[in-house]
């Protein structure tokens, strides 16, 4: 079973804080399993070394704060294969006018410093929460055009 | 100067319609256009309240001729290029203003010095709320997804056209078109007129070349939607082929959705800061779309 959420970040003290604060918020996670953790980031997605596993977590947290530009733009280069079907939240600072837009089926932000671990645990587990009404046995039924079009006519007694 | 007036309105109370007027009011300053935010929200004003403005001048001084004009009760707000006339606190019925009145605050409004004034109407299609979103050279309705905003945000662009209509027929002098539209703006009592369509089918009876005219007129209408506290881009498209569907179908004009802006738990704090989150947050979702509509609303 992966863990739900993988932890990136070049400071092992703000990955750790992350990582207590998704476990106490009973959250499973880990940290990016590379050491040192600033470790070149490209590398995680050249899946022939045999050496580092694919992503398999649903969610990433970038803490983009503890990075250099260069190890951002390079992560950027491997993100774009990796991260297509994941949820990526983003440390990063509102000044920084870096470009960090991301291939992922979510991209969501929060400002690095302080950190803030009460709010991106709110924002895992509000990207938990919604993926597991997604897979539940009886979800509500869907809020497709059809569905949204025929209570606007019935309210609206438009025949 | 080239003056651009933008109205804000939210047909539905709490869609969050003041935290966009104030937000986009910061951004729009932020691209270093000169802007003034004036609280409209005639019943229920708290503009000021998302610039940390307290215990000042404001719309009662103008409405009570303490002062001459809007720019005698205008407040530097800590972003640079914005100010902000304060709305209304201590006058009872105020809403209900009379024409008189509503003429000469809008006389007012247009007078303020500067690039762009954004105007943050009050929720509700108020006859005030509909005058004030014609003054403007755009006008954009706020809503949520939620079907209980979406009727308000019909039942409000139906009332406009009829407004429209209205306001039309008495500049062409036609008098008996504009008995026919005051009587079937009695929506409950007329039934049969179920479309726009319909109410052109019988307005044609009474004068057809006025009608034809307006049918021209009307149909250049395109209010301007932003959907907000949207949770993905599906319910985005969703919400939007449904109001586009029934206002092309009952109401036969377009109606596009400008901007959808995500639901960002970052607002609630940027609450309790009394500061927009555009001007201290710029990569919160929120932000981001925000001034995505900035820019398309100086560029469109």
């Amino acid at each position: 079973m992966p863990e739900s959420v993988c932890i990136f970040s070049a400071n092992a003290i703000r990955a750790k804080v992350i990582l207590h604060a998704l476990q106490q918020g009973s959250v499973s996670a880990v940290l990016s399993d590379n050491r040192p953790m600033n470790y070149r980031l490209s590398i995680y997605c050249d899946k022939s070394d045999g050496l580092t596993p694919p992503v398999i977590s649903r969610i990433v947290i970038i803490d983009a704060y503890s990075y250099t530009h260069a190890e951002l733009k390079a992560f950027k280069q491997a993100a774009s294969d990796v991260f297509a079907q994941m949820h990526v939240i983003v440390l990063m600072d509102s000044n920084d006018n870096v470009d960090f837009d991301v291939q992922c089926a979510s991209i969501d932000f929060c400002n690095p410093f302080p950190i803030d671990p009460d709010l991106i645990v709110s924002k895992v587990k509000g990207l938990l929460d919604s993926k597991d009404s997604g897979n539940s046995q009886s979800p509500p039924p869907p809020k497709d055009d059809d569905t949204l079009l025929n209570n606007l006519r019935g309210f609206l007694n438009l025949k | 100067m080239d003056k651009q007036v933008i109205a804000i309105a939210g047909p539905k109370g709490g869609v969050g319609k003041s935290t966009i007027s104030a937000n986009l009011a910061a951004a729009l300053a932020m691209l270093n256009k000169k802007v003034i935010a004036v609280d409209l929200d005639l019943g229920g004003a708290n503009l000021h309240t998302f610039f940390g403005i307290k215990d000042t001048v404001n719309l009662d001084d103008f409405i009570l001729k303490k002062v001459p004009n809007l720019s005698s009760i205008l407040i530097d707000t800590s972003i640079r290029n914005l100010k902000v006339v304060c709305g209304v606190s201590n006058i009872p019925g105020i809403s209900n203003m009379s024409e008189h009145q509503e003429m000469r605050l809008v006389r007012e409004v247009l007078r303020l010095n500067a690039e762009i004034i954004l105007l943050d109407l009050a929720a509700g299609s108020s006859n005030s709320v509909v005058d004030f979103l014609f003054f403007a050279n755009k006008g954009i309705l706020i809503t949520t997804p939620e079907v209980n905003s979406l009727i308000k945000i019909y039942s409000f662009i139906k009332t406009s056209i009829y407004k429209k209509l209205l306001f039309y027929f008495k500049a062409k002098g036609t008098s008996e078109l504009v008995k026919f539209i005051e009587d079937a703006m009695d929506f409950e009592n007329h039934p049969q007129i179920a479309t726009v369509d319909d109410l052109f089918n019988q307005a044609r009876e009474i004068n057809a070349q006025v009608t034809e005219s307006a049918r021209a007129f009307i149909a250049n209408y395109n209010p301007l939607l932003v959907l907000n506290r949207v949770h993905n881009l599906q319910e985005s498209k969703t919400v939007g082929n449904a109001i586009k569907g029934i206002a092309r179908r009952f109401l036969d004009i377009n109606c596009d959705v400008l901007m959808s802006i995500s639901e960002d738990t970052e607002i609630r704090r940027s609450l309790a800061k009394s500061t927009p989150l555009v001007t201290y947050n710029a990569v919160s979702a929120f932000s981001r779309e925000i001034k995505q509509l900035a820019l398309k609303l100086c560029t469109g």
